[in-house]
């Protein structure tokens, strides 16, 4: 059912990862964007007020014309386990971190909302943000992250618009909290350097399953425990404990350091045993939900390896994944929670094949920008196709371009509306992304895009793969170095026209030009920054990152047309790069 | 501190000089040199002094810095320093803020850099000046940094500081201090001592910590037999004036001083004295003398009244009476009375060679009340400025030698500036003027000046200023225009930035040198008029006022929602604390608008009207409450400017008891909360502007 007429619901997560709002209006999602995006500050966990704004005005309306803001976890809730664990007590801004008025607070003072705020429990929300967006009529729910208030692991039934939660695992027993100690243990930053260590996985082997074995102990049921002994779960600035070193044999790794075998090993030990623990309790669930329909949300569900797994292995026959499955994401399910209590029923149930949900340029700001910088663009306005065989043509020929159309994609991943593209069949691509674009470590594969009607012949998948939250073989003959990692798996995209018109047009002409149907895709952003969300920032990237071409909306800018004062900014790198000879596809310089 | 002790010890200090000196002297006395640990002053091992990188160099050590970049940085641009001095030289390190930096003129022409060109000048060439002084320097960082100076082996150090002291030395005395714990005892001061009480905290804690450096200095040079000369800064009192709202007063007091302060405005733009004396008198009546308005009102009116002696004093209590707690905007730095005065006594307690600008500045010019010819803005010092500065600084340094400050700076070679580098300091003094004063009578005259000043350094400066009207005209982000890359190409390019960061139209500067250009018969003015009325201010035909872009005065927007360190959590709609905010866009001057406000009064007990006014002219009034709501006009045609438009609303004043306000606040932060001091007039959701169909 659609909701009555006129209700409009801010869906809000803030305050510890990366925090995000979405507008739901009259039961229908109409944007949600994170606020890193705006603020430029990644993962930027404050409350979310640049993307409010932003939801708003897609939504035509201001702050007095909100129904409700819901709020994605109970502060009450969460405050009594702060208190239990004692982690945030001795910390100089222990206050702002322990008040459970403080949300509420600062959606009325700094958001101006004088109406009902409604929180909603922190795994309700992630279970909530599958469901209502998976289409599925009856489901079962899994959500896996760090911790909310007390919980860490949820086990749902969903039926009929109405989620049953009947077993949950409550902190500090966590994958999520083992997979960021780990990440920690590794020398990587938590909560962002978690998709580091599972590509990293797939360089090593998993000679030290039995010590992470030893961390966490599954049970029977959907139960499984962390060695306590071996955490420091009350110390704030690290989690693992100095029992590690011995257990594994080796120290920590300096953040500044190298990466060496031992790491790569441990990453595949903690991804090995994250894998069966999720794979049994998934059929643990199937046992007690029956169903071939599974939903999944919480931060874990962005392990695209594991999910690749369940999605292969597991007893469901249809999986769907919340694309931002992370907390930003949660705001999704708080508000459809709160669109439940105010119009007796969740939002319909439709399953989210889109999520291209975030702010896009205003009419003619693109030329405008052209204009005042001076910069010198080709327009093809009214001839996309030419666009589209442009691009392919300097694609296939070895340059990396940015890609900028339409509304922002909400989550972390770019998917065709803020990319950066390359010819996957090159391997220096990759090279030059790692080393020019991205600064970041070479081990980190790039995933691909591909037209949807083609994925078959190029990956192992089981069906469409949007949002890329899954890994799979890589089958192609074409032999596709840039988006293949070391295991021959890849992250795919599937693109059909009706779900992204411009992205699928450019694939069919790089498909027609060099008879791939695939480009690499990585987000359009340098290390450290925020995915770009507008065209200045794209232009600025480009020249910062030294992508050979950009394409904004209708026009295509050459490395050529930017004026000197960008222009400089670049840096010179060889087209084709002379790697170093002791490294392994051009890539993995330790192995 | 209970609030009895704060209550007796603000009177006391408000009526007893006495006092005011003993408060001095405890600070003084507080660290003195005899407590400091004896032994080897000298850094052990190379260390970095301040940018300045140690590196062997053919075995010999050097201290070098990284290049800056196009636009400078915070400090001296010299490349590298030797370790060892040569034979028969003898050193003298600069220490001290961006007034001894020579900001807006440097890195052409500095303090340090003058005082070289005079000692050379006068024939004492085996005297070197290291220039340390930098950009928002604090007395820790001059602290270290004095210390690792001691690698250079200097002979003299000079301090020149205290201007920043106000705004950088006590940070954690701030309703919006980062953590709670500070805020609470904050509350707690203003629970018990109400205004007075972060104040009389605030100085204390200053006092204690310039007291203790002092101590440190004089400690350093004692172990390493150095000779101390410390420099008093003077400020800039006739042409610069900074103030910010009140805080909440008893009743209805913060709305009737608002009252009064657009009246003495008013009276002031008449040339009315009297009356504009008395109503900066109702307002001092009315908030004690804490904030600094009343006091600058008294000072233009004594300065219209031919009374500079007197002027001179009400503008120094206006320098006093901006506390840095009880400040909502942005302050400019300048050295107080107390400040002064300590460094004055910690002179003599110590031992040190005193340079007392303000006595040397009133006898050089004859004038008690300085202002532009010594000072660029509110602090920094003109060409003058830094020579007289020099000279008395040369003159501690070449004691028994029989020269006088007055003799050095009257024979000071002229330096070697090129047109360029002195048309660029003087527009960065009318973008500082801009950027950092707040709106009144006298800033056109003084922009105006500047403006003039700077075309008249350097003819090639009307095509570098019609660069600048385009960047900012631009509509977005100006480092992305073609005008500023030509800017960065310049020999002495033009910070745009001073003061006010983030892009913006910067009407109050365009619209000046649109004026002078005028006046001056240029054909630049007609360029820039027509590019103002054909600008392409945004895409798509809407624009939305609130972005900062488009706000026409910088310090409408509370510091501390500007600065990153204290941003915290952010805000979905603009505030005023004003009685009135404005707004400027461009407009070709040929179509009417449709304008959509969004809006709301937090502290209107009932509904109360905000009128708007477009150039001047009256339209329908809104009726707002404590709700947002959402009033749409049209704005005709015939209202509308080719080039750039003024967009004001005016709030009702707020129907809020002060003494209720501030307990709520004091409440606030004793429960750990940030909190305003201030009343909000109005809150702006939205201002959307489109084009009329």
């Amino acid at each position: 059912m659609i909701g009555p007429p006129g209700m409009n619901i801010i869906g809000l997560s803030a305050f510890y990862h990366e925090s995000a709002c979405c507008l739901l209006q009259d039961g229908r999602l109409c944007a949600a964007a994170s606020e890193e995006r705006f603020s430029r500050v990644k993962h930027d966990p404050r409350l979310p007020a640049a993307a409010y704004r932003y939801c708003l005005q897609a939504g035509g309306i201001h702050p007095g014309e909100l129904d409700c803001i819901a709020y994605y976890e109970d502060p009450v809730k969460k405050l009594a386990r702060q208190l239990w664990s004692d982690a945030h007590l001795r910390r100089p801004d222990a206050v702002d971190r322990l008040d459970p008025r403080r949300p509420e607070r600062l959606i009325r003072e700094r958001l101006g909302f004088d109406g009902p705020v409604l929180t909603c429990d922190h795994h309700a929300s992630h279970a909530a943000s599958a469901y209502y967006f998976s289409g599925f009529d009856e489901a079962a729910v899994l959500t896996v992250d760090g911790v909310g208030e007390w919980d860490t692991t949820t086990y749902a039934r969903a039926a009929g618009g109405e989620i049953e939660i009947f077993e949950r695992v409550e902190f500090p027993d966590s994958l999520g909290l083992l997979y960021a100690a780990v990440t920690a243990y590794l020398g990587f930053r938590i909560n962002d350097g978690e998709y580091k260590v599972m590509g990293l996985a797939a360089l090593g082997r998993p000679r030290y399953r039995a010590a992470v074995s030893r961390l966490v102990r599954a049970e029977s049921g959907g139960g499984f425990q962390l060695d306590q002994a071996l955490f420091n779960r009350f110390r704030g600035d690290r989690m693992y404990n100095d029992r590690w070193e011995s257990l594994l044999g080796f120290p920590p790794r300096d953040p500044a350091g190298p990466v060496d075998e031992r790491h790569a090993d441990l990453a595949a030990s903690l991804q090995a045993v994250l894998e069966e623990i999720l794979l049994e309790k998934v059929r643990y669930l199937h046992g007690r939900t029956g169903g071939e329909n599974l939903c999944l949300a919480g931060g874990v569900a962005l392990n695209a390896v594991a999910n690749g797994r369940i999605r292969r292995e597991g007893p469901f026959r249809n999986v769907f994944i919340q694309p931002a499955a992370g907390d930003a994401g949660a705001c999704l399910g708080a508000a459809a929670l709160a669109h439940r209590r105010l119009a007796g029923d969740g939002p319909p149930l439709a399953e989210l094949t889109s999520v291209y949900l975030g702010s896009e340029p205003a009419p003619g700001e693109i030329s405008w920008l052209l204009e005042r910088t001076g910069v010198r663009a080709a327009d093809f306005t009214g001839r996309f196709a030419g666009l589209a065989e442009q691009t392919a043509r300097l694609l296939a020929e070895g340059r990396l371009a940015g890609w900028f159309q339409g509304r922002m994609e909400f989550g972390p991943r770019a998917l065709g509306n803020r990319s950066i593209l390359a010819d996957p069949r090159n391997p220096n691509a990759r090279y030059r992304l790692n080393r020019l674009v991205k600064g970041r470590e070479d081990f980190r594969p790039f995933a691909p895009s591909v037209l949807e009607k083609h994925a078959a012949e190029h990956f192992d998948l089981r069906g469409p793969s949007r949002f890329m939250l899954e890994t799979c073989r890589v089958i192609s003959a074409l032999g596709l170095p840039a988006i293949t990692h070391i295991d021959g798996s890849a992250r795919p995209q599937t693109v059909a026209p009706d779900e992204n018109e411009r992205f699928a047009t450019l694939l069919e002409a790089f498909h027609v030009r060099t008879g791939c149907p695939v480009l690499l895709n990585t987000s359009f952003n340098v290390a450290g920054q925020p995915i770009v969300r507008t065209p200045e920032e794209a232009l600025l990237t480009m020249a910062a990152a030294g992508l050979d071409a950009l394409v904004l909306g209708d026009y295509l800018v050459e490395r050529s047309g930017l004026p000197v004062g960008l222009a400089e900014s670049f840096i010179e790198v060889p087209l084709t790069a002379d790697p170093d000879p002791g490294s392994v596809g051009n890539l993995y310089t330790f192995v | 501190m209970d609030r009895a002790e704060v209550e007796r010890l603000a009177g006391e200090i408000a009526d007893d000089p006495e006092a005011f000196k003993g408060l001095v002297e405890q600070a003084v006395r507080a660290g003195s040199p005899a407590d400091s640990p004896a032994g080897d002053p000298y850094p052990r091992e190379p260390l970095p002094i301040q940018i300045w990188e140690p590196e062997r160099i053919d075995g010999e050590l050097f201290f070098t810095r990284p290049a800056p970049g196009p636009l400078g940085d915070h400090f001296a641009a010299v490349r590298s320093l030797r370790a060892d001095k040569a034979p028969g030289v003898q050193r003298i390190c600069l220490f001290g803020e961006s007034a001894a930096a020579g900001y807006l003129y440097a890195p052409w022409l500095t303090p340090a850099r003058e005082l070289q060109g005079i000692l050379d000048g006068a024939g004492w060439d085996r005297w070197e000046v290291i220039d340390l002084a930098r950009t928002n320097e604090t007395l820790s960082g001059m602290e270290t940094a004095l210390h690792r100076s001691l690698q250079l082996d200097p002979d003299v150090i000079a301090v020149f500081a205290g201007n920043n002291w106000t705004l950088l030395e006590t940070p954690e005395i701030s309703p919006h201090a980062p953590d709670a714990r500070n805020r609470g005892a904050l509350g707690r001061l203003l629970a018990d001592g109400g205004l007075s009480g972060p104040v009389e905290r605030a100085m204390r804690l200053r006092l204690e910590r310039a007291g203790a450096f002092l101590a440190e200095v004089a400690a350093q040079g004692q172990r390493a037999g150095l000779r101390i000369v410390v420099v008093i800064p003077e400020v800039n009192l006739a042409d610069w004036a900074d103030w910010g709202p009140v805080a909440w007063l008893p009743g209805d007091g913060s709305a009737r001083w608002h009252a009064l302060f657009e009246r003495a405005e008013r009276h002031l733009q008449k040339g009315e004295w009297g009356e504009a004396f008395a109503a900066g008198e109702a307002m001092l009546a009315l908030d004690e003398g804490r904030f600094s308005a009343g006091f600058q009102i008294l000072a233009w009116a004594k300065a219209g009244m031919g009374e500079p002696e007197k002027a001179s004093r009400a503008a120094r209590a206006a320098v006093d009476a901006l506390h840095y707690p009880l400040m909502c905007t942005l302050g400019a730095p300048r050295l107080t009375s107390i400040d002064r005065e300590l460094l004055r006594e910690g002179s003599r307690f110590h031992g040190f060679d005193l340079v007392d600008l303000p006595e040397l500045f009133a006898a050089w010019t004859g004038d008690p009340y300085p202002g532009k010819r010594m000072f660029l803005d509110y602090c920094h010092l003109t060409v003058e400025g830094m020579r007289v500065a020099a000279a008395g600084i040369a003159e501690k340094v070449l004691q028994g030698t029989g020269r006088t400050w007055r003799d050095l700076a009257t024979s000071a070679p002229e330096p070697n500036l090129a047109p360029e580098a002195d048309a660029s300091a003087k527009f960065g003094a009318a973008l500082h003027t801009a950027h950092r004063m707040p709106g009144h009578h006298r800033r056109g005259e003084i922009l105006e000046h500047w403006v003039g000043a700077a075309l008249e350094a350097d003819p090639g400066m009307e095509a570098r200023l019609l660069d600048l009207v385009e960047a900012r005209s631009s509509g977005g982000r100006i480092d992305l225009t073609p005008a500023h890359a030509r800017n960065l190409a310049a020999a002495a390019p033009i910070l745009y930035a001073h003061g006010w960061e983030y892009s913006h139209l910067d009407a109050a500067v365009v619209e000046t040198i649109l004026e002078v250009l005028v006046r001056l018969g240029s054909a630049g003015a007609e360029r820039i008029a027509a590019g103002l009325t054909g600008a392409t201010p945004n895409a798509g035909g809407v624009l939305e006022l609130t972005d900062p872009y488009h706000l026409a005065e910088p310090l409408d927007r509370p510091f501390y929602e500007l600065s990153p360190e204290r941003q915290g959590e952010p805000r979905a709609f603009m505030r005023s604390f004003r009685p009135e905010i404005s707004f400027v866009f461009l407009s070709g001057g040929r179509r009417s608008y449709s304008l959509r406000v969004c809006a709301r009064l937090p502290l209107a007990a009932d509904r109360g009207r905000t009128a708007i006014q477009i150039n001047g002219i009256e339209l329908k009034p809104m009726v707002l409450g404590q709700d947002w709501r959402a009033v749409e006009r049209e704005l005709s045609v015939s209202a509308i400017k080719p080039g750039i438009n003024r967009l004001r609303l005016v709030w009702p004043p707020p129907t809020v008891d002060g003494d209720a306000a501030l307990r709520a606040a004091a409440d606030r932060l004793l429960a750990g909360m940030d909190t305003d001091l201030f009343p909000v007039f109005g809150e702006l959701y939205s201002l959307r502007l489109a084009a009329a169909i």
